[in-house]
């Protein structure tokens, strides 16, 4: 039993740390604040963080449901067990969810599950795109593009994804019409979907990195990655920072707020051919063309173990049970606890003969794993793969389209602006240690507002306009011999002098002075 | 009394003598003024205007009468100011106090005349009312009197109402005095001739009358000391600034004079007084405003303020059908009904059961209540025998019950029909609990078997499966002399006894006494016995070396022992018969496995040949520890080393042979899954297939796996480069955003061309401050990374520029921030809690004010 600590008499919890938050784990550090008032708000502040924490440990009972996992007895082993075997024994409608599309027209497939985990998005590499309710078996929309199709993502739901083909990328509704046309995104190979900032993260062939919001339109930034070719890309959950991996084995992590990348890290050797970060946003496994399997600390930016695949790995998917698999040929490989221990032995495998894996995709909150390979799509159940308990205030699988709706609502609300992505996203609302360095002495700031003043004056003041001092007439002034006289300089200076005359008239006109009258007649002006 | 007479006549004519009564209050402030300054003479010159003797004498006279009147009471009481007041003169009193105060506030102007003289009007003495005869002779008489005595009076209460010299309240006094005497004139009488007489007495025996005479040597002018050269009193000075408070001060100096004649301490300055008294007045304040120091304190702390404050406690009614007044027009109809119809009254029953009983006399009571108690005594008896009977009851009959429906179970059971047998069966199946399936197996390898719970269930399902078996292979009879194996015992020996003495009884002759059919019993029984003394063996050791032997040889030797008859179809029958033979051993196997004795002893023999063999019979199986058990496979493997040997047929071996080619395909196979497993040549640490594999052969895969590395190895040697690249940036990058040192000595300057170059001495430096320090940089000693040090602008507007005010240092701000309050991340409640508004009020209801604690 815990013992009796809180206020309203709540108890401590076992579970308790999971809840702790902030530096050093909520504990209190740092001296005793001085002052009286502080240092009972203070106290009030650690009351009610106590109480909080204590609180939602005492939710966590809540969540039934729990995670199975495959088990196997003696000499068993899980990764012997065939998935038809599996679907044999697990309950009709788990076994009805592992089904197979044979398309072999149009493959090799890749594949996507919109963030609730309803609906799967094929895109066939020659050209054909369906969106379905794969648990219903209802088709959403089905396009023939006739053109390559490189990737395919959903965005905020269902309602509508992209596709990158082999110039542009377009984004679809959900009946399959042509809604956008991205030209700004030319040859992208991998896209992303960042859901709380609502941007569509792209890269491809030609190394940039280009962030388009998918609320407003506009593009927010296209970085220049300068790393050639991005190979593979994916996106840390926890923090939106985009991974992206390049031909000379680096793994790059780019915001979206800032045009160099926030982390570079030698991965492997050869090109990266797929990353996955989990859904903690702890690790990151890099599988590159060099065969090796390597799991990083991306807290800590170490590597932790590291693993070969037979043949080089094509694709990565992490299920947010932290259950890693990846595929390498006709193979899936499906491991379990991989960053926490060093496995031995998978935890389950999967051949589909004949037919290269494309694409893995773990569904969320399913046991399943989808598998888009050259000749069609298939899902195969993974036990354990899907988180058990979901939270319907973030993603419901259950939604009705009027949740749906309110969701949508609430999500463009609660959409978090692209500046904000940095790797550690607790920085927000910390102090910040260097303004101190940064901000400007008084002085400095008097002398700033002054320049800046004296500009704007200088802009507002309208300047008389000067004739040119190279004017054909001055030049004909200046350029000729002051002695030569001609007629046509005779008459230019005579004009010049009429013309000062004028001027000088229009100024004293200006003035309000009287004007001088001509006391000799325009015949005999000439000779005063 | 003249008293009331005066009222009347005042009612009359207050008014209308008003104006008169303005203009003769200014001439006779005007002549009272020169009586003061006591030029008697130019007031007669005067008389023009006034009557001369008034504007002397008679003003003497009045103000006489008042101060006379004055001192009396002072005389009389003046000890009890209240006494005085409620004395007779009360009124008098009053009514000049309130005059003089009046005149003493509001400055002396004429333009308020009118006013004041109402009041002087109202303020009309008794004691003054003298006849005007009186009067007359008055004056007659104070002319005889000297003339300075006429100042002195005057003087007299000059110092007594302390400077007011020029004040109008006496002319007033007298201006009224005047009017009223054409009215009074009628109501003279003895009464105030007696007074005016007292008056004068009381005057000669006042002895500050003489005192105050000598304070008329005194000039009079602003700068004189009021007390005329006596010690300054406090009264004096207060005087001065309050003539409200001169006029209590006369009392009081008086007294202290009269008292102690003590002259007072210089009293403190005004400042500093005030000062006190503010300090007073400030504790006092504070002490009353700290009752609520602590409610304000509390209010002030409260997370969460709720008005109205402390609401009336609402109990809960103990019932829900409490009783509550109807309160709308049905409810209170029904209520009338039932009320009408005596149904809502609860009482009415008891109060019936009491009339009952009220009725009854106390001997037919006292029966009553008897015969209850007897009734309730043979109840309980009753039930206690039920009981005892009950448990007499439970052991044998019990038993015999329990039989009985064994029997009839027994009974129901044998007649249930096929297609319930069907239904069992399927049942069965989909419970899973038939015996070979994965499930079963699963248990046993995962050591499940070794739990009590599962191993009985799993026994439960292998009897289970064998009954349903049975049934269809219509084996039942067979299986019932199998479940009777175990009561193989003299019974049947008996049986055998008792056949051979019936068959003692038919006698020499008949068939059944010819040889041959003696021989064939006689070759049957030895052959039942050794049946019999097999299965005996076999119950007792569970030893299935007699089917493993009986397999080996395809030859018939049923019949005859000592010939042997190879006929075609015999080959095939013993295929059939190694086949079941085998199938036996496997499910015996199979179920010595899932026994764990067996599986202990099992494992405790593979374990002890290794080490000793005689340890061999002394293993307990009880004290064997789980996991100390090997798998089965290791067990079969054994037994397959222990069966196959160079005696073994050639049937046999060929068997062998083929199941072992099969088991080398399926290690084959194995190992092609376990290829995955391996991908990591270097880590690997255990792998469970590595031993039946790896040693018997070479392992192929782990060959590849290895040649698979080296190959990579090679295939990616080019790109060791890649990491030196990266090497080489992450230098660059390090020295790029470190500090700088520029040089900014002139080239060239101060340097010789050609040899004997020296290297310059003072060199300008400059230091240029980069981003970050390469000592400080967060990947210092990470290899293959390159964090980025640089300032992200964009993110900087989402921090705080310094600390927030009230936080002391960052880390203490940073922790109020940790705890975010949305709804998404905290549970409800605290969600709820920390939005709750501080102060909370109930709608329509009055907030009172905060009570004053009991203090």
């Amino acid at each position: 039993m815990g013992k009796f600590t809180g206020k309203n008499g709540s108890v401590d919890h076992e579970n308790q740390s999971k809840f702790e938050r902030g530096p050093n784990g909520g504990k209190k550090s740092g001296r005793r604040p001085k002052d009286f008032r502080t240092r009972q708000r203070m106290n009030k502040i650690d009351d009610q963080y106590k109480e909080a924490v204590r609180s939602a440990a005492a939710t966590e009972m809540l969540l039934q449901e729990d995670a199975g996992y495959l088990e196997a007895e003696g000499m068993e082993k899980t990764f012997k067990f065939k998935q038809d075997e599996i679907k044999q024994a697990v309950d009709e409608s788990t076994a009805n969810k592992a089904f197979q599309l044979d398309l072999k027209e149009f493959g090799p497939y890749t594949l996507d599950y919109s963030r609730n985990g309803t609906h799967l998005l094929i895109g066939g590499e020659k050209g054909h795109v369906a969106s379905m309710d794969w648990r219903k078996g209802e088709l959403r929309a089905e396009l023939h593009l006739g053109e390559t199709v490189n990737a395919v993502k959903y965005l905020h739901n269902e309602q509508f994804f992209a596709v990158a083909q082999k110039k542009y990328t377009f984004i679809y509704d959900h009946e399959g019409t042509e809604v956008h046309r991205l030209k700004q995104h030319v040859e992208i190979k991998h896209l992303e979907f960042l859901p709380y900032h609502y941007l569509l993260a792209t890269s491809g062939n030609s190394g940039f990195l280009k962030y388009q919001d998918t609320s407003t339109g506009v593009l927010v930034n296209e970085i220049r990655t300068k790393l050639g070719p991005t190979q593979s890309m994916t996106q840390n959950p926890w923090n939106a920072v985009i991974h992206l991996g390049s031909a000379t084995g680096v793994v790059s992590l780019w915001s979206p707020a800032a045009n160099e990348p926030l982390v570079k890290i030698q991965a492997c050797r050869g090109p990266v051919k797929a990353i996955g970060v989990d859904r903690s946003g702890h690790y990151m496994a890099v599988a590159g063309a060099d065969k090796s399997l390597k799991i990083w600390d991306v807290r800590q930016f170490k590597e932790v173990y590291s693993y070969y695949t037979p043949t080089p790995a094509s694709s990565i998917s992490i299920a947010d049970t932290g259950v890693l698999s990846v595929s390498w040929g006709p193979h899936v490989t499906v491991w379990k606890d991989a960053f926490r221990t060093k496995q031995d032995s998978p935890y389950m495998n999967h051949m589909i003969p004949g037919s290269r894996i494309n694409t893995i995709r773990h569904v969320p909150f399913e046991d399943i794993l989808g598998v888009g390979h050259t000749s069609g799509v298939s899902s195969l159940i993974i036990p354990g793969s899907g988180e058990a308990n979901f939270d319907s205030m973030e993603v419901n699988p259950f939604e009705t389209a009027k949740q749906r709706q309110e969701t949508e609502v609430r999500s463009l609300l609660n959409k978090l602006p692209a500046d904000s992505i940095a790797l550690d996203p607790n920085f927000i609302g910390t102090v910040d240690k260097r303004s101190n360095a940064q901000r400007l002495k008084p002085h400095e700031l008097e002398e700033l507002t002054k320049k800046k003043q004296l500009e704007e004056e200088s802009k507002l003041e309208p300047r008389p306009t000067v004739r040119g001092k190279n004017s054909a007439l001055r030049r004909h002034m200046r350029k000729r011999q002051q002695n030569v006289i001609d007629e046509r300089k005779l008459r230019l200076e005579a004009n010049l002098k009429r013309e000062k005359e004028l001027r000088a008239q229009m100024i004293r006109k200006q003035k309000g002075l009287p004007e001088e009258k001509e006391l000799l007649g325009p015949a005999l002006a000439r000779f005063k | 009394m003249a008293k009331g007479s005066k009222v009347k006549s005042r009612k009359g004519h207050s008014k209308a003598k008003s104006t008169r009564r303005a203009q003769n209050a200014f001439e006779i402030a005007s002549a009272q003024e020169r009586a003061k300054h006591g030029d008697l003479d130019s007031d007669d010159d005067d008389g023009a205007i006034v009557n001369p003797t008034r504007g002397s004498d008679d003003e003497g006279e009045d103000q006489e009468f008042e101060d006379e009147e004055l001192d009396s009471d002072e005389a009389l009481g003046s000890d009890d100011d209240f006494d005085v007041l409620s004395s007779k003169f009360s009124q008098t009193l009053r009514d000049k106090a309130k005059s003089k105060k009046k005149s003493g506030t509001k400055h002396q102007s004429d333009g308020q005349e009118e006013e004041e003289e109402e009041e002087g009007y109202n303020s009309i003495d008794e004691s003054e009312l003298v006849p005007l005869s009186a009067v007359w002779d008055l004056d007659e008489k104070d002319r005889k009197k000297s003339s300075g005595k006429d100042i002195v009076l005057n003087d007299d209460w000059e110092t007594e109402s302390s400077q007011e010299s020029e004040d109008d309240s006496e002319s007033e006094e007298d201006d009224d005095d005047e009017e009223e005497f054409p009215f009074e004139q009628g109501e003279s009488d003895e009464d105030e001739v007696e007074l005016t007489q007292l008056k004068k007495q009381l005057q000669k025996g006042d002895k500050r009358g003489k005192k105050q005479y000598q304070d008329l040597n005194i000039e009079e002018n602003e700068l004189a000391l009021p007390g005329g050269g006596d010690a300054i009193t406090l009264t004096d000075m207060i005087s001065i600034v309050d003539k409200d408070a001169s006029k209590n001060a006369i009392l009081i100096d008086k007294e202290e004079t009269e008292t102690s004649g003590k002259s007072l301490d210089v009293p403190l300055p005004k400042r500093i007084q005030q000062r006190h008294e503010r300090k007073a007045a400030y504790q006092i304040s504070k002490d009353e405003v700290n009752k609520w120091k602590d409610t304000v304190k509390q209010n002030r702390n409260a997370e969460v303020l709720s008005f109205p404050l402390n609401p009336k406690v609402q109990h809960n009614e103990a019932s829900s059908f409490a009783s509550t007044p109807a309160m709308t027009d049905m409810e209170k109809k029904i209520n009338g009904l039932l009320t009408e119809s005596a149904l809502l009254n609860e009482n009415q029953e008891a109060t019936f059961e009491e009339i009952q009983t009220a009725k009854m006399s106390p001997e037919e009571v006292r029966k009553r209540t008897a015969e209850l108690r007897k009734m309730r005594e043979l109840m309980f008896r009753q039930e206690r025998e039920a009981k005892r009977l009950k448990k007499i009851k439970s052991k044998s009959f019990r038993r015999i019950k329990k039989k009985e429906m064994l029997k009839n179970k027994e009974m129901i059971d044998g007649s249930s029909d096929d297609e319930d047998h069907d239904a069992k069966r399927a049942e069965e199946r989909m419970s899973l609990k038939h015996k070979n399936n994965a499930y079963a197996k699963s248990l046993v390898r995962s050591g499940l078997s070794k739990d009590g719970e599962a191993r009985e269930e799993m026994e439960e399902m292998l009897r289970r499966g064998e009954r349903l078996k049975a049934k269809i292979l219509d084996r039942e009879d067979e299986d019932e002399e199998f479940g009777d194996m175990n009561n193989l015992d003299l019974d049947k020996e008996v049986d055998e006894s008792s056949d051979s003495e019936l068959r003692d009884k038919l006698g020499k002759t008949g068939v059944m006494n010819m040889a041959f059919m003696k021989n064939a019993e006689a070759r049957e029984r030895t052959a039942n016995a050794e049946e019999r003394a097999r299965l005996q063996k076999l119950n007792a050791t569970g030893d299935l070396e007699q089917f493993q032997e009986d397999e080996v040889n395809s030859v018939n030797i049923s019949i005859n022992p000592g010939r042997r008859v190879y006929t075609p179809g015999a080959g095939v029958s013993k295929a059939e018969i190694s086949r079941v033979n085998k199938q036996v051993v496997e499910e015996e196997a199979i179920d010595s496995s899932k026994s764990l004795p067996n599986r202990l002893v099992k494992a405790h023999e593979g374990k002890s040949k290794k080490v000793s063999p005689e340890s061999e019979q002394e293993g307990d199986d009880d004290d064997e520890i789980p996991w100390m058990a090997k798998d089965d496979k290791q067990v079969q493997k054994s037994r397959k080393v222990k069966v196959i040997d160079s005696n073994s047929s050639k049937l046999e071996k060929s068997g062998n042979k083929i199941s072992k080619q099969q088991k080398k395909r399926k290690a084959n196979e194995m190992d092609a899954d376990d290829e995955i497993l391996e991908m990591d040549g270097v880590m690997k640490l255990v792998d469970p297939h590595g031993e039946d594999s790896g040693k018997e052969e070479e392992d192929e895969s782990q060959v590849r796996m290895f040649k698979q590395t080296d190959m990579m190895k090679q295939a990616f040697a080019g790109d060791e480069d890649v990491i030196a690249e990266f090497n080489a940036e992450k230098r660059k990058i390090v020295e790029d955003e470190g500090d700088q040192v520029e040089d900014l000595t002139l080239p060239g300057w101060g340097d010789w061309v050609g040899g004997n170059h020296k290297t310059k001495k003072n060199k300008v430096l400059k230091k240029k401050k980069g981003i970050v320090d390469a000592n400080n940089r967060k990947d210092r000693f990470k290899q293959n990374v390159i964090i980025n040090e640089k300032v992200n602008k964009k993110n900087a507007k989402y921090q705080a520029q310094n600390v927030p005010f009230t936080f002391e240092t960052k880390d203490q701000y940073e922790r109020s921030l940790r705890m975010p309050i949305g709804q998404e991340w905290t549970s409800r409640e605290t969600h709820q809690r920390l939005t709750m508004p501080k102060i909370t009020t109930k709608r329509g209801v009055v907030i009172d004010p905060l009570k004053a604690p009991f203090k």
